[in-house]
């Protein structure tokens, strides 16, 4: 098994953000036992409120937060490119189109991630990207 | 997808909780302060990012739904606000852009005030967040229906920002709330200090009344007063608490 933290790693922040609870919670969960310090959010304006009072290090976000068609995880990346210029974003999607992904880079995604993915490997891109940054 | 919005979760019924923040009036030197009145102040649920009040308010704005959360407020407040001395002020924030977009907030505020036997005269409308909305025909209406209902206009977070001078000038507020910003660490701060004594210098001539907030620690409430603000609040002199702590709280107080 790969060690994702080490003693030595710094206490990173981390935003995650998804309308599903489960969801959240489970990565909630995972992450916190990786000894991270793990805020979430269910809603873009959630999100936003967290982003406009917080630094985070990593935020993870889901592409859709309100059903059918939302892309409102377009619109963390571009808010979290906009307040940090260090900070890393991974986006999320079931229903990414290549053209998403493409508008998601362009904004300033770190990493595009198709669900379903196992915690596992969404903990080592975002691993890696903050052992990176 | 969640079943309720966190939004409809702020706006059932005890989605906002209310607290109170006593405010003090600086007396002669080694007189302890005297109450000058209470912040009304509002949190969402224990346990939730709202608890919170930035994330909270910025959440409420970002919805555009801070006239329906300020009433909720309004009426939180109101309803638990314990008895107090007939002379305690009662400070009562309301977002600039609720008053200018809410046509009915004042009669609402009327009402609620009626209901809760407060007379208007010991009430301070706190414009919060007044950036945007000050300059518009429904802000103006608002203020001048306010002055009628014979209530107080404070100006929040003068020096952060989001108020600017000619807010000052055309909303001519009774208080000026002096921002936590320029206010925390002024004792140290030649820049600070230099700052705050501007400031009551311009209230001073512009008839406003000066609050301080953020005092924090010992050095900054002897600056602050030095510089000639005599109303002050911060966690120093006491934090917020809930309606049922506040009578214990203000008794405790005068006992001093």
């Amino acid at each position: 098994m790969m060690v994702l933290r080490s003693e030595s790693s710094p206490r990173y922040r981390i935003l995650i953000v998804d309308d599903e609870e489960l969801i959240v919670q489970a990565m909630k969960k995972y992450f916190g036992g990786l000894g991270y310090d793990v805020d979430t959010a269910f809603e873009l304006e959630e999100a936003q409120a967290l982003l406009a009072n917080n630094c985070y290090d990593l935020v993870i976000a889901d592409l859709r937060l309100t059903g059918v068609g939302g892309v409102e995880g377009l619109q963390i990346v571009s808010d979290v490119r906009q307040r940090y210029a260090g900070a890393r974003v991974i986006l999320l999607s079931a229903y990414g189109t290549a053209e998403i992904e493409r508008e998601s880079y362009q904004r300033g995604a770190d990493a595009f991630l198709h669900k379903p993915k196992a915690m596992m490997e969404i903990a080592q891109v975002s691993v890696s990207l903050l052992e990176n940054s | 997808m969640r079943e309720h919005s966190a939004l409809d979760r702020l706006v059932a019924p005890g989605g906002i909780r209310p607290l109170y923040q006593p405010i003090y009036m600086l007396g002669e030197p080694a007189m302890p302060p005297v109450l000058f009145g209470f912040e009304c102040l509002s949190r969402g649920p224990a346990g939730t990012n709202f608890e919170k009040a930035p994330v909270l308010f910025d959440y409420v704005r970002l919805k555009r739904q801070e006239a329906l959360v300020d009433r909720i407020c309004v009426a939180t407040a109101l309803g638990e606000l314990p008895l107090l001395d007939p002379v305690t002020r009662v400070c009562l924030n309301v977002h600039a852009s609720a008053l200018a977009r809410d046509h009915g907030f004042v009669d609402f505020l009327s009402h609620a005030l009626d209901d809760s036997r407060l007379y208007p005269g010991r009430v301070i409308i706190d414009v919060v967040h007044p950036d945007a909305m000050y300059d518009g025909d429904g802000f103006r209406a608002a203020v001048a229906r306010l002055r009628d209902l014979g209530v107080a206009i404070a100006i929040d977070d003068i020096g952060s920002g989001a108020a600017n001078f000619k807010m000052l000038l055309d909303v001519a507020p009774e208080y000026m709330k002096l921002d936590r910003g320029i206010v925390s660490g002024c004792h140290s701060d030649p820049r600070r200090r230099a700052m705050v004594e501007s400031l009551v210098a311009l209230a001073a001539k512009l008839d406003s009344a000066v609050i301080a907030e953020g005092i924090e620690c010992d050095d900054d409430l002897m600056m602050i007063e030095l510089l000639g603000v005599d109303i002050v609040q911060g966690f120093l002199l006491a934090e917020p608490m809930s309606g049922r702590e506040t009578p214990q709280h203000f008794i405790s107080s005068i006992a001093v």
